[in-house]
């Protein structure tokens, strides 16, 4: 780790109060964001990542849904002991967020201006024109042509990549030093995934801003982030620098979630090497290490019990997996 | 484990798609001057038999209304469709029935085209109802039948939708497709809505029976990577028309309309080490297919567009043996 620490989340537990009785999407989840790094989280849908990313924020209704464990070390704060109030000065003011549908995070009877104004003046004291100007800036500053007549639109004039520079201009409002992206190109064309990424790269490297990027994509992680955190049932299974992590990826679930998605560069004729099964609900959680029933490497100690996330001698990656030593080897014996 | 493909595909195509037009009329921007959006504007293009014909472009290229016309889901401006000799076009509704059959087509999202109270086995069983095929017992087998084809168990049969996941949902979509056996797949973004892992299951399955029950498939999606994987020949579409067409090997190792290029070049790639690819980056959104550009429609995004483009629309022409480009500076 080389960069100083800005976030650091200790044994997060998330915990959703349902019918069916406690879940928790979250489960124990440890990871890191230095200042200035573009940290990437991935896994499959119910793994945790855009939970564990509304839990930094505080974003689930705490009254009667949702409740914290751990820590969520933010500089000199955790952000799980501060009162909403305090809180509600983090969101958006240090942390900013976006997310995969821009349409629906933006009011549609509000002009793009007016709403970027509303966030510069619920955390700042300034006036009404002195906002107006910066709005128009910042939409400048995300690329948007003829900013000062897109700022007097509607959202629905937008199209997606648009509205989603929109949203990325919002959340930069207040020069956050963490954004925190939820799969903020899933719903956009490559041609314009491609636009956004460079944007928010641009942004990271001119403004010095942390970026938690959640994605399923492993394309876009190893495009834009330095570190990568991978995730299955609410639990990281393992991290590392982006470099070391697709050159020789240790857990099994890394090593199946690679070999699964289909390349550029790949064999046509071959046959995708597919992990069986599918993610189990949060409810039936497999006892013992939670991947084990998918996994080709399963022993009994697997099933049995369950490994901790444990950092792999003389590197960064850390690895939740009895077997990560031996794969660690056959990989090298290969 | 290497898949050996079947078919000697033959030269006769399956299915021909000659000048295919699909026009909307939309209501102008002030309500009261209409005003036309071409989706599809003269498209032509062959599908032979036994091969899988990838057809890729960014939402709003008209790939998914290219789909539902042939099929006539929607109902065509301008246009052929042969299929074994016939024109599905000119058919009455009575007659296309009978086609239907062979035609089948999977969607996107299985779980808005499932009815939500109606049992799997129902679900399949319907096609068979429509099309007069069997009795109920016979229907039963039939559909017990194509659940283990498509790698799902019997007991998937008393389900219902919401008891299934979205990559169970999507098998059961293609089961439906092929529990009547036809003999064209149309697949629209078939694999899209699911996560890697599950696609990369739903791709082999949708492999391995291609080979088994000797479909052709019109595979319509967005990701590239999956439409190499998976296709013999690929289309790519911008605005409503195609603009390059190859074998996949050679489309991938010699792009030749720009589009194409950027296309592949925008593609994030799994590989941190790669050597940091060129990226093109466009600039600009896709135009409003309700006012598209004159001449070439990609020239107000494209970096090589001269005069010329603005001006002309290209001819979609051959460039090399099976290999077709429209741009006039190919």
């Amino acid at each position: 780790m080389t960069a100083e620490p800005l976030l650091q989340i200790r044994e997060l537990k998330t915990y959703f109060h349902t019918e069916r009785g406690r879940v928790s999407p979250v489960d124990g989840v440890s990871l890191e964001v230095g200042k200035g790094e573009i940290v990437g989280i991935v896994g499959e849908s119910g793994c945790g990542k855009s939970a564990t990313a509304q839990s930094v924020l505080r974003l689930f209704d705490e009254k009667r849904l949702a409740s914290y464990e751990g820590e969520i070390r933010y500089g000199e704060r955790d952000l799980l002991r501060l009162t909403p109030k305090q809180m509600r000065s983090v969101r958006g003011n240090e942390i900013s967020m976006i997310f995969q549908d821009p349409l629906s995070s933006l009011n549609p009877v509000h002009t793009i201006g007016d709403q970027i104004v509303e966030t510069l003046r619920l955390h700042q004291s300034i006036g009404r024109r002195e906002a107006a100007k910066k709005a128009v800036e910042l939409l400048r500053l995300t690329g948007i042509p003829a900013p000062e007549r897109r700022a007097r639109e509607y959202p629905h004039q937008l199209s997606g990549g648009m509205r989603q520079r929109v949203m990325i201009a919002i959340a930069l409002a207040c020069q956050p030093q963490l954004l925190i992206a939820d799969e903020p190109t899933t719903a956009l064309d490559v041609t314009i995934q491609a636009q956004i990424l460079e944007l928010i790269q641009d942004l990271n490297r001119r403004l010095g801003m942390s970026v938690m990027l959640i994605t399923h994509d492993l394309g876009v992680v190893a495009e834009t982030c330095s570190r990568v955190v991978v995730m299955y049932l609410g639990q990281v299974v393992e991290s590392g620098s982006v470099r070391d992590l697709f050159r020789k990826p240790l857990h099994p679930y890394t090593i199946g979630l690679m070999r699964s998605v289909p390349r550029l560069d790949g064999d046509r004729q071959r046959e995708l090497p597919a992990v069986p099964g599918s993610v189990p609900p949060l409810h039936q959680i497999p006892s013992g290490c939670r991947f084990a029933p998918r996994c080709p490497y399963a022993d009994d100690k697997c099933r049995s019990s369950q490994p901790e996330l444990a950092a792999l001698p003389g590197t960064d990656t850390q690895v939740r997996c009895w077997h990560a030593g031996r794969i660690a080897g056959w990989e090298a014996a290969q | 484990m290497t898949i050996a493909k079947h078919q000697e595909v033959s030269a006769e195509p399956l299915l021909r798609v000659n000048g295919l037009k699909k026009h909307y009329t939309a209501a102008g921007k002030t309500g009261f001057r209409r005003s036309t959006v071409k989706a599809v504007d003269g498209v032509s293009f062959d599908l032979r038999e036994g091969e899988t014909y990838g057809l890729v472009g960014e939402s709003g290229c008209g790939k998914s209304t290219l789909g539902k016309t042939i099929l006539r889901l929607t109902e065509p401006t301008e246009g052929e469709a042969f299929y074994r000799g016939v024109d599905l076009f000119k058919q009455s509704r009575r007659s296309l029935q009978a086609y239907r059959r062979e035609l089948q087509m999977v969607f996107q999202d299985p779980f808005s085209s499932l009815n939500p109270r109606q049992i799997v086995g129902q679900a399949l069983e319907e096609p068979l109802v429509i099309h007069g095929i069997g009795g109920p017992k016979e229907r039963t087998a039939r559909a017990m039948d194509i659940l283990r084809t498509v790698g799902l168990q019997q007991d998937h049969y008393y389900r219902l939708p919401h008891e299934l996941s979205g990559g169970q949902r999507q098998r059961i979509g293609l089961a439906r497709a092929l529990i009547l056996n036809p003999r064209i797949v149309i697949c629209d973004e078939p694999v899209s809505a699911l996560d890697v892992i599950i696609q990369s299951q739903m791709i082999n399955l949708m492999r391995r029976l291609q080979t088994e029950l000797k479909l052709t498939y019109l595979f319509i999606a967005h990701d590239i990577a999956v439409v190499r994987h998976i296709s013999d020949r690929i289309g790519i579409m911008y605005l409503g028309r195609l603009v390059e067409e190859a074998p996949t090997d050679e489309l991938f190792a010699n792009p030749r309309h720009p589009y194409t290029q950027v296309l592949l070049s925008a593609v994030p790639v799994p590989n941190p080490e790669a050597a940091k690819r060129q990226r093109i980056v466009l600039e600009g959104d896709l135009p409003s297919p309700l006012d598209p550009p004159s001449g070439c429609a990609f020239h107000t995004r494209c970096p090589y567009a001269t005069d010329r483009c603005a001006r002309e629309v290209p001819i979609h022409r051959e460039v090399s043996s099976g290999h077709m480009a429209a741009c006039h500076l190919v």
